[in-house]
């Protein structure tokens, strides 16, 4: 299956996760460790880690649901309301399999860093990888450099999963961690129900991005968004717009 | 072909792009066009700009060249070591880059056919965000569309998340093509300042900065060079095979990465 065929497949599952039918650890482990083979790092450095929550892991991946409800209008997975509400409403099926959480991470050197500093820096602190420097992993330069890696890996996994017939979904509506350089600290936002990353004591840096891994439940989700595809506009909620995509020349400037 | 095998293909190119062969403007567009058929946004909002300088903007990407000589040190492309006849040292001790970077009718490999140089950008309302505000009487919700909050520093790590999947897609269909495709994040960064409202910037160790290309206007988040490949040995290649070689860029194991809870 070519590239654009693998990846037109993909949608964004909300309450459709299959409840029964759940990938194994084993599938899991080995889907992150092919991506990794194949994801690029500058440096090979990888500034980031994941913390991915399994089938047992509920308590976790509820707690993970409740920081995601972000905002106070059209948190669309409405995870305030409890699962008796959910299921009322028919969107019970919202606990994917798997929950990874993509966080900061400061990256330990490699042999390419240990030889670049003996070549170049003997006996200096290293001042040029910010990934692996202990005062500024944390900061916007790092921060925005390890975000495009995330995306950049996520979307390979993306990708290991459509192959293997598993959805796979992106949430980053939850509270963010702004490191404030002056006091060393992270200032961290809370969401309309008061949480904010605290809640889960695992994650210790400033969180990325979730990615929710699972089967489609064989059923249509009624949280989807309204989408176009292939010229049909799929809709299942009154009230929500087309999210119909800018044009190509909007976002790209030629000059041959 | 399979993901793995397709991806498994891609090297990092520093000097070995194919001077002869050339990718069409034609081939450029229908291919970020395919991309962008495929990749997700949040909202399908899309908040960045793609600036593709192609084969007749040597003017362009020689500045973005020397935009990204970012370090007094190792900068590996050298762009700057004509001003030096080529000289530079090296742990394989004082080298001249002319001789590694040159075809045999003097074209410079370094150069790629195309350049693409990402930035933020204000994004446009959809139709969702509209009917999404009115319904809700919120106009301040999606940062992308905010024009007082859009260079703030939680959207630009949404975007550069975005910008990484998009990129990561339209490297798949450069491999399909058997076109190299290369990225580069050394460069001086722009940082927005909200409480005076101007962006704050770096400059680079031959102090150069993004003001040097006018198309610029906001926070550059990647750059990306695309085109053939020459048959030829890339000096200048990263070590990412070879533990018994300098400079190794070994990988983590995934174990330093991942926590695995189940």
């Amino acid at each position: 299956m070519s590239i654009e065929e693998l990846f037109s497949k993909r949608r964004q599952i909300r309450a459709a996760w299959d409840q029964n039918k759940v990938p194994s650890k084993e599938m899991i482990y080995d889907l992150l460790k092919r991506t990794q083979k194949i994801a690029p790092s500058k440096q090979n450095l990888y500034p980031f880690k994941i913390h991915a929550f399994g089938p047992n892991d509920e308590k976790e991946k509820r707690i993970i649901e409740k920081i995601c409800c972000l905002f106070p209008t059209g948190s669309v997975n409405a995870y305030n309301l409890s699962q008796d509400e959910l299921k009322e409403k028919g969107q019970d099926n919202n606990l994917p399999g798997w929950v990874l959480v993509f966080e900061l991470r400061k990256a330990e050197k490699n042999t390419f860093i240990k030889d670049y500093e003996k070549s170049y820096e003997e006996g200096k602190p290293s001042v040029r990888y910010t990934q692996i420097d202990e005062d500024r992993f944390r900061e916007s330069s790092n921060r925005t450099l390890a975000s495009i890696e995330v995306g950049m890996f996520v979307k390979l996994l993306a990708g290991l999963c459509l192959e293997n017939n598993l959805s796979i979904s992106y949430i980053k509506s939850f509270p963010e961690w702004t490191w404030r350089g002056q006091s060393k600290t992270y200032n961290k936002n809370i969401n309309k129900v008061g949480l904010s990353w605290d809640s889960l004591p695992q994650i210790t840096e400033a969180p990325i991005l979730v990615v929710q891994i699972g089967y489609k439940a064989d059923m249509v989700d009624p949280l989807s968004s309204t989408v176009e595809v292939d010229g049909v506009i799929h809709t299942t909620k009154e009230g929500y717009g087309l999210e119909d995509k800018p044009s190509i020349d909007e976002i790209v400037q030629f000059k041959d | 072909m399979s993901i793995e095998k397709i991806y498994s293909k891609r090297r990092q190119i520093r000097a070995a792009w194919d001077q002869e062969k050339i990718p069409s403007s034609e081939l450029i567009h229908d291919m970020l066009q395919r991309t962008m058929n495929i990749s997700p946004s949040k909202q399908n909002l899309f908040p960045f700009k793609i600036h593709a300088f192609g084969p007749k903007s040597k003017k362009e990407k020689d500045i973005i060249g020397s935009i990204c000589t970012m370090f007094d040190t190792g900068s590996v492309n050298h762009w700057d070591d004509h001003k030096k006849d080529g000289q530079f040292n090296s742990v394989a001790g004082d080298l001249n880059v002319k001789d590694y970077v040159f075809d045999q009718k003097g074209n410079d490999l370094r150069i790629a056919p195309w350049v693409l140089v990402f930035e933020n950008r204000l994004a446009k309302p959809n139709n969702f965000i509209k009917e999404h505000s009115e319904l809700h009487n919120d106009w301040t919700r999606f940062t992308q569309v905010d024009p007082k909050r859009y260079r703030e520093s939680a959207n630009t790590k949404l975007t550069c998340i975005e910008v990484g999947m998009f990129i990561q897609t339209l490297a798949g269909l450069c491999l399909e093509k058997e076109l190299g495709i290369s990225y580069i994040r050394s460069f001086p960064e722009r940082q927005w300042k909200g409480k005076s409202g101007v962006y704050t910037q770096d400059t680079n160790k031959v102090g150069k900065n993004w003001d040097e290309l006018p198309q610029i206007t906001e926070a550059p988040l990647m750059v990306c060079q695309i085109g053939y490949v020459a048959e030829v040995d890339d000096y200048f290649k990263s070590n990412i095979t070879d533990p018994n070689d300098i400079h190794w860029e070994n990988k983590p194991q995934l174990s330093e990465i991942l926590n695995l809870k189940d």
